[in-house]
C-alpha cells in the first residue's frame, strides 16, 4: 500500500509517468474492494440466530465453521439424497 | 422401514461440532457460467470447489434450494482463479463463498450404474433414485503406457455386414465415425450397441453411450429404443444436453472414457460412443474464449487437439498382466458440407485408428448405411477380424472397387460388353447385399453366412433389385436349416471344411428351391 501519497505524486511527475495515476487509482480500488471481502469476520449463534449455534470464522481465506446451521443443512442433504 | 425422524434422529446423535478450517474464496464476478473468485489461493487446477449457497441465508431459505452447485477451476491467476459452473449458474452471485473440496473432479462408478442414464458428473437424470455406485474415480487421468497394452486382437462386431467385413473394429481401437448431419452416424453407433445382444454375456462389452449436445428428446428416444431392444441390461447413457452448462457438455465425453475404464480394469471389455466430439469441441471453445484464453484456427483454444487425444488415447486393450480388459471408442464427428479438412475433423482423424465416412449423396441414393467404402479404412482392425469373416469377406472389396471404377459406364449400359455388364451387376448385387436397415444389425454367424452365399455366386441368378428380399428369405431359410452350421461358426469363429460343405449343400438347397 501506499502511506504518502505527496512523495509518490512528485515521483510520479519527475519520471514522466502521469499517465498512469488513473490506472494505479483504479488498481487500488479493486484492491480495496478485495480486502473489505476478505476481512476478518466473526459470528456467533448469540448475534445472528440463524446460526442455531455455535460460532464461525472467516479469515485470510479459511473459515472455521462449527455452527449448528451448517450441520443441519448437511444432515438435510445427506437424507434427500 | 426406517423413518425420516429417527433418521434425522441418528443423525443429530452422531454430529460433533469440529475445528477444521476449510480454504475459502468469494465470488469476484460472474456471468456465462464462468465465475471469478478471489482468494483460494492454494486450490489445484481441474479442482473441485462448492459454491455456498446457504452461508449468507437464513435457515429456512437454505433448506428450500438444498442443491450443492459445483465448479471447477480451469485459470489459475495472480490474485484469484476462474471457474467454469456446474450446475444453475444464475443462482451464483457476487460475494457468494466458495469452499475447496481438496478433490479432482471425480465421479462415482460401479456396476450399479448399468442401465441407468446420468449426467456428466455422475447423477442420475432418469427418475430412478440414487444410483448407489460408491466408488470414486477421477474424471481426468493419464491414459496407460505402452507396457500395460496389448496389441488389439479380439473382434468387436457391429452386427453392420459393410463394417464386419470391410472396416472391421477390435476390441481396444479407437474407430472415427464421420459425416454430415442425417447420414446415420448414430445409428451405426447404436445398431452396434444392440448388436452386443447377440455376443454371449461372458463376453459382452459393457456399453457407454455418451450424448453431448443433443436434443433432449433424440437422447429419451434412443434410451426408449435401446431398452425395448433389452440392450439397457449393459448400456449406460451419459448425457448433456444442448441445454446443458458448456461446462457438462465439455466434461461428458471424460465422464464416459472414466465409467468405461472403470470396466476395462476388471477384466472386461467396454465399448464408449461419444456422440459427437464436434459439438464438444464447439462446448471447449466457448468456455476457453470466456475463459479468456487465446482463441486459435475457427477460434479453437491452443490445446483443442490436446483435448480430443489425451479423451481418446484412454481408449486400451490391456495387456494379460493388467487384466485383458479392453475399452473401444467410437468417436462421431459431424462435417458441415462433407468438408473432412475443417480444423476438428483432421484433428481426430489423425487420432483414431480408422474412419468411417458416411457421404449424404449416398444416403440420398438409399444407400444404408451411407458408408463410401473405398475411403473408410480400418487401421488395426484386420487383425482382429475372424478366420470366418477373413475368408468370405477377401473379395468383397476388389468387386466392389471394380464396380466403382465401372459405374461411370452405366448410363451407357446399353453399349456395354456382355463381361462389363456382368462386373456392374456382380457389384450392384453386391452393394444391395451390404445394405441393411437401422435397427436391424445381424449376428457374426449370420453375416458370415450372407456374405459367403453372396460372394461365392449363389445370389448371382437374382436381379440386383431383388437382393434384399431375397436376402431376408435366406436369413430366414439358414436359421431354420442351417441353425448347426450356424453355431458352429459362431463358436469356433472359422468356417472349416465340414461348415463349409454342409453351408455349400443349404445354398444349393436354397437356390433350387427359390427358382433363380
Amino acid at each position: 500500500m501506499i502511506n504518502d501519497y505527496d512523495a509518490f505524486i512528485a515521483h510520479l511527475k519527475r519520471t514522466g509517468r502521469m499517465k498512469l495515476l488513473p490506472l494505479i487509482l483504479r488498481e487500488l480500488r479493486t484492491e480495496e474492494a478485495r480486502a473489505k471481502k476478505l476481512f476478518t469476520r466473526t459470528e456467533t449463534a448469540v448475534d445472528n440466530p440463524s446460526l442455531i449455534s455455535g460460532w464461525r470464522k472467516l479469515e485470510n481465506g479459511r473459515l472455521v465453521d462449527t455452527t449448528g446451521k451448517s450441520a443441519l443443512i448437511n444432515i438435510y442433504r445427506n437424507i434427500i439424497a | 422401514m426406517e423413518s425420516i425422524i429417527q433418521k434425522i434422529e441418528r443423525e443429530i446423535a452422531a454430529y460433533a461440532p469440529t475445528n477444521d478450517a476449510v480454504e475459502t474464496g468469494i465470488v469476484r464476478a460472474t456471468g456465462d457460467g464462468i465465475a471469478e473468485i478471489d482468494g483460494l489461493t492454494n486450490v489445484a487446477m481441474s479442482e473441485m470447489v462448492l459454491f455456498d449457497t446457504t452461508f449468507d441465508r437464513t435457515l429456512d431459505e437454505a433448506l428450500k434450494d438444498p442443491s450443492p452447485i459445483y465448479g471447477l477451476v480451469l485459470n489459475l491467476e495472480e490474485g484469484g482463479v476462474r471457474t467454469v459452473i456446474l450446475g444453475d449458474s444464475s443462482k451464483i452471485h457476487e460475494g457468494m463463498l466458495v469452499r475447496r473440496l481438496k478433490k479432482l473432479l471425480s465421479i462415482t462408478v460401479g456396476e450399479q450404474l448399468i442401465g441407468r442414464v446420468i449426467n456428466p458428473i455422475g447423477e442420475p437424470v432418469d427418475g430412478k433414485g440414487p444410483t448407489g455406485a460408491s466408488e470414486l474415480r477421477n474424471i481426468e487421468r493419464e491414459a496407460y503406457g505402452v507396457m500395460d497394452r496389448a496389441p488389439v486382437n479380439v473382434p468387436l462386431h457391429t452386427g453392420i455386414k459393410a463394417i464386419d467385413s470391410m472396416i472391421p473394429i477390435g476390441r481396444g481401437q479407437r474407430e472415427l465415425i464421420i459425416g454430415d448431419r442425417g447420414t446415420g452416424k448414430t445409428s451405426i453407433a447404436i445398431d452396434t450397441i444392440i448388436n452386443q445382444k447377440s455376443e454371449p454375456e461372458a463376453t459382452r462389452p459393457i456399453c457407454i453411450y455418451v450424448a453431448i449436445g443433443q436434443k433432449e428428446s433424440k437422447t429419451a428416444k434412443l434410451v426408449a429404443e435401446l431398452a425395448e431392444r433389452g440392450a439397457m441390461e449393459y448400456t449406460i447413457v451419459v448425457t448433456a444436453p444442448a441445454s446443458a452448462p458448456a461446462a457438462l457438455q465439455f466434461l461428458a465425453p471424460f465422464a464416459g472414457a472414466t465409467i468405461g475404464e472403470y470396466f476395462m480394469e476388471q477384466g472386461r471389455d467396454a465399448l464408449v460412443v461419444y456422440d459427437d466430439l464436434s459439438k464438444q469441441a464447439v462446448a471447449y471453445r466457448q468456455m476457453s474464449l470466456l475463459l479468456r484464453r487465446p482463441p486459435g484456427r475457427e477460434a479453437y483454444p491452443g490445446d483443442i487437439f490436446y483435448l480430443h487425444s489425451r479423451l481418446l488415447e484412454r481408449s486400451a486393450k490391456l495387456s494379460k498382466k493388467k487384466g485383458g480388459g479392453s475399452l473401444t471408442a467410437i468417436p462421431i464427428i459431424e462435417t458441415q458440407e462433407g468438408d473432412v479438412s475443417a480444423y476438428i475433423p483432421t484433428n481426430v482423424i489423425s487420432i483414431t485408428d480408422g474412419q468411417i465416412y458416411l457421404e449424404a449423396s449416398l444416403f440420398n441414393k438409399g444407400q444404408r448405411p451411407a458408408i463410401n467404402v473405398g475411403i473408410s479404412v480400418s487401421r488395426v482392425g484386420s487383425s482382429a477380424q475372424t478366420k470366418a469373416m477373413k475368408k468370405v469377406a477377401g473379395k468383397i472389396k476388389l468387386e466392389l472397387a471394380q464396380f466403382r471404377e465401372l459405374e461411370a459406364f452405366m448410363q451407357f449400359s446399353s453399349d456395354l460388353d456382355s463381361e462389363t455388364k456382368k462386373r456392374i451387376d456382380a457389384g450392384r448385387r453386391m452393394t444391395e447385399m451390404l445394405n441393411q436397415k437401422r435397427g436391424e444389425p445381424i449376428p457374426f454367424d449370420m453375416e458370415a453366412a450372407v456374405i459367403f452365399a453372396a460372394t461365392n455366386g449363389y445370389l448371382d441368378g437374382f436381379a440386383p433389385n431383388e437382393i434384399s428380399a431375397v436376402e431376408a428369405k435366406l436369413q430366414d431359410y439358414l436359421s431354420r436349416e442351417a441353425a448347426d452350421v450356424l453355431s458352429a461358426i459362431n463358436e469356433s469363429k472359422e468356417i472349416s471344411d465340414k461348415s463349409e460343405k454342409t453351408l455349400r449343400e443349404k445354398l444349393d438347397a436354397f437356390v433350387t428351391l427359390h427358382g433363380a
